[in-house]
């Protein structure tokens, strides 16, 4: 209720009491009837509205002819001290008031709904009629048995006649279950004037009635009250066509209403002066409780009552839609899935529920005659959130006067359905992209269908890139041969011929990548066969790139090897058989013992060499770290240079803060560092050693004026049997190891290596290892 | 007859144990430590004989072989290739190349001073 419409009924209830308070028949006291009706007047036809216009100006223009009424009467039976002769003139105009605002009410039902509850019409009936009867029987017939005009037995017997005839839509209203104040109000108000017309009818026709009794009460409430529901914006839903159930209270009413009354009122009629009035009323009555009666009686009510019920406890939603696809009715399986309350749900639209259900005749024109069974939609639920529904229609009709029910139908299995071909997706993703070789699977006609995340690293395409496309359009083919493979020639393109049915086995081929890249692979391939029918083929591509480096550096491994240790041994055994033949001069001899010890010692580092490679593979490098004293392992490392130390030179070496690592891995770097450096150039030039001091590390350089590495040089050098192909590097030989083992222990105790160089003006190879805290400390 | 002889190698150690074998015959040895410096001297002097090591900086011993066999003015000394590879590879690549002979190291010193002896044998009988 509007708090404008609360101080209004606040207001002129308070003038209730008041009009009581005044001297009886006063002239103040017979104003307030125009006074009251009128305002009553005024509002109801001031009010603004945008609809619903037409039913309240008819009961504002039956409240103005009202408010006419009780100017000429109350007035004029306060002016004569005793009421006018009945009926009057304004008797007449009060009929007219009462017809044109019991018209007005009946509209004022209609314009709010676009189908009438028959049920709720008939029960309203039935129940004024029932209290007609009443009222005549035990209160009007007794009256106006005496009354001598018949035209006053006429007028006091319209006025309550047009009460009831108010009766019935207040009535229906009431019974339609809608809860609002404008149809209590109007009730209220109806009931008053009812209350006051039948007292004032017998009062009149007896003489009893004086003005300002508390009859006139009624009256001023019934203003009151239709101004009052005037002001508020009542709640007048779209219902159904359909009845509403009986049952309840409302039964045991309708059957007092209908057959205590009567019967009583029959029995009362039976001795005394027949009226033709009230068994006629009676049998129709009797007549209407029977329709209903018999609705009940073959199914239609218990139906619509066990629908009711089963649709309350159905735990899929249950829609009952209007014929313009306004939602009528939402059960509370429908609360659930949907997110709405019924409350809210009711005057939604359905397509807000179900976003492609957009109403029912949509469903196509054949839907009213062929029973549709199921629509597969997507619902929408408060929160927005779409899901897959399927919707049964039960009935409808094309010209949407009818009713739809649409059940949506239990998801529990289809989500379980989901869930198990989510999870099933899930682990073919998982299965596919675990997979280290590349997948493609093709249709018949090539196109791909699928690739996993291998395959998209090895061609270097997204899936979303090549789905749809054919192979032959994406990345060439070549063959062991250097030959591109041409489209027929494709495995693929092998595989999905008719006669192909069995797996086609492994051959090597090279791919392009989308960089330009050559990439060897392994391809295996198979057709799919769904029920003996190819629907398309599978291909398998396993990347050879890793295989072939393996390959390549097992030939370098035995090359190597082969010529690292024939060399030296060929040194070793020619020498001493030249020895032993006895035929070499003195000088000769010592200059092969010479040979033979240097080729001893270089056949003695090899083995060192790969000893040490072979940890570093397994990873067996056991560095045991503590603190080294850097200052001491250099000088020891150049000194046991011998003669060679001459052309080392040390650079801020001495006193340095320790250092943490492994002191035998840090000779064994420093040698391999010093040893490459005397190597590769030539004397008298200096080789440098060079430490440099930070926060926490100290890094060791060892600067040589040799031959210097190109830029390619400097990047592979660190691989394993990565040799220079330079006729300087070749005539001073190796394994290509040593830098390879010396960056790995240097990374074996927490450092790092790398390498600077000018071809032809030497190098700088440096190690930084990291401080032992407490020089860390002390630096600080 | 000069009995001249090049030894292209680029293990110093090798020519050493070559050179101590063969001066004791009086041999002529001449050295060269790479594949162009051992083309340069063969065209030069014109020896009756060359071990010519495979893995030399440069040109390997199979391209210096090669060049050798093309030019009519080299094409008749005798090579005899040494190598430390052991693969079936190498061996063809060398009688591809045209090589009279294939020497794997490591190998018998006095061997090697017996077949240069008959070599030059041969080829003084052909004279």
């Amino acid at each position: 209720m509007t708090r404008l419409a609360k101080l209004y009924l606040g207001a002129a209830l308070v003038l209730v009491p008041l009009y009581f308070l005044l001297p009886r028949g006063s002239f103040v006291q017979g104003i307030f009837h125009p006074a009251l009706s009128g305002v009553a007047a005024a509002i109801i036809l001031i009010r603004k509205r945008t609809n619903k216009q037409v039913p309240w100006l008819v009961i504002g223009a039956g409240f103005s002819v009202y408010a006419l009424a009780n100017l000429i009467w109350f007035p004029l039976t306060v002016a004569r001290r005793v009421p006018l002769p009945f009926p009057s003139i304004a008797d007449w105009l009060f009929l007219v008031a009462y017809t044109t605002i019991g018209a007005g009410l009946f509209l004022y039902v209609r314009s709010g709904l676009v189908e009438v509850d028959r049920g709720a019409l008939v029960d309203a009936g039935v129940l004024s009629g029932g209290a007609a009867i009443l009222a005549w029987v035990f209160v009007i017939q007794p009256s106006v048995s005496g009354a001598d005009s018949a035209v006053a037995i006429f007028v006091a017997l319209a006025y309550p006649t047009l009460d009831l005839f108010m009766m019935v839509p207040i009535i229906f209203l009431l019974l339609s279950g809608i809860k609002d104040w404008t149809h209590r109000l109007l009730a209220i108000g109806v009931a008053s004037a009812l209350a006051a017309d039948f007292s004032y009818s017998i009062g009149v026709l007896n003489g009893t009635y004086h003005f300002g009794s508390f009859i006139d009460a009624g009256w001023l409430i019934f203003f009151i009250s239709f101004g009052a529901a005037s002001m508020l914006t009542p709640v007048i839903a779209r219902r159904s066509g359909e009845s509403s159930p009986l049952r309840g209270g409302r039964f045991v009413l309708l059957a007092a209403a209908a057959l205590l009354g009567t019967t009583y009122s029959l029995y009362v009629n039976l001795h005394a002066r027949l009226s033709v009035v009230v068994p006629l009323l009676t049998i129709a009555l009797i007549c209407l409780v029977l329709i209903r009666l018999r609705r009940l009686v073959t199914g239609g009510e218990i139906s619509v009552h066990l629908m009711h019920s089963i649709a309350e406890t159905f735990p899929d939603a249950i829609l009952s839609l209007s014929g313009d696809g306004h939602i009528t009715y939402l059960n509370p399986g429908g609360e659930q899935i949907f997110g709405y309350g019924q409350n809210e749900a009711t005057g939604m639209h359905v397509s807000e529920l179900l976003s492609d259900f957009k109403s029912p005749t949509d469903l196509g024109p054949d839907v009213s005659v062929e029973r549709r069974d199921f629509f597969e939609l997507t619902g929408t639920d408060s929160f927005g959130r779409n899901f897959p529904v399927e919707v049964h229609i039960s009935d409808a009709s094309s010209d949407g006067s009818v009713i739809i029910t649409a059940g949506i139908r239990g998801l529990s299995a289809r989500k379980a359905a989901e869930v198990a071909l989510s999870k099933s997706a899930a682990l073919e993703s998982a299965i596919l992209g675990s997979l280290s070789d590349g997948l493609l699977i093709t249709d018949l006609d090539k196109r791909i269908v699928l690739v996993n995340a291998a395959f998209e690293k090895l061609t270097g395409w997204k899936e979303e890139e090549l789905l749809g496309r054919r192979p032959q359009d994406v990345y060439p083919v070549w063959d062991d041969s250097g030959r591109e493979v041409l489209e027929e020639e494709r495995v693929l393109s092998q595989l999905v011929k008719p006669e192909s049915e069995t797996p086609m086995s492994q051959h090597n081929i090279t791919i392009g990548h989308r960089d330009g890249a050559h990439i060897a692979v392994a391809i295996n391939g198979m057709p799919i066969l769904v029920s003996g029918k190819m629907v398309g083929a599978v291909a398998t591509l396993r990347d050879l790139t890793s295989e072939r480096e393996i390959d390549q550096l097992k030939s370098s491994l035995v090359s190597t090897v082969s010529h690292e240790l024939r060399t030296p041994l060929t040194m070793i055994t020619g020498l001493a058989e030249l020895l032993l033949s006895g035929t070499m001069t003195p000088e000769s001899s010592e200059e092969g013992l010479r040979l033979i010890y240097s080729g001893s010692l270089r056949l003695g580092r090899l083995i060192e060499d790969l000893l040490s490679v072979s940890r570093i593979e397994s990873g067996s490098v056991n560095a045991r770290i503590g603190e080294v004293e850097l200052s001491a392992l250099i000088s020891e490392t150049v000194s046991a240079f011998g003669d060679a130390s001459e052309r080392i030179i040390l650079d801020g070496c001495s006193k340095l803060p320790t250092a943490m690592g492994d002191a035998d891995l840090v000779v064994q770097i420093l040698t391999n560092l010093l040893s490459n450096a005397l190597k590769y150039s030539d004397p008298p030039s200096h080789i440098q050693i060079r430490a440099t001091v930070t926060d926490d590390e100290i890094e060791t350089s060892i600067t040589d004026h040799g031959i210097g590495l190109t830029p390619e040089d400097q990047d592979r050098l660190f691989q394993k049997f990565s040799r220079i192909d330079r006729p300087e590097v070749h005539a001073a030989g190796g394994t290509g190891l040593g830098l390879y083992i010396t960056k790995n222990l240097v990374e074996s105790q927490g450092g790092r290596m790398s390498v600077s160089s000018q071809l032809g003006e030497g190098s700088t190879f440096s190690f930084v290892l990291p401080l032992a805290r407490e020089s860390q400390e002390a630096l600080r | 007859m000069t009995k001249t002889l090049l030894i292209a190698e680029d293990e110093a150690g090798i020519r050493s144990l070559v050179r101590m074998t063969l001066t004791r015959a009086d041999y002529e040895i001449l050295e060269a430590e790479d594949g162009p410096a051992a083309l340069a001297l063969a065209r030069e002097h014109r020896p009756r004989m060359i071990l010519l090591d495979v893995g030399m900086p440069g040109m390997n011993g199979f391209e210096v072989c090669k060049a050798l066999k093309a030019d009519p003015a080299t094409k008749d000394i005798v090579i005899v290739m040494l190598t430390a590879m052991a693969q079936e590879s190498d061996q063809k690549r060398g009688v591809e190349s045209g090589a009279d002979g294939y020497l794997m190291k490591p190998f018998s010193p006095l061997a090697l001073l017996k077949k240069v002896d008959e070599t030059f044998e041969g080829l003084s009988a052909d004279e």
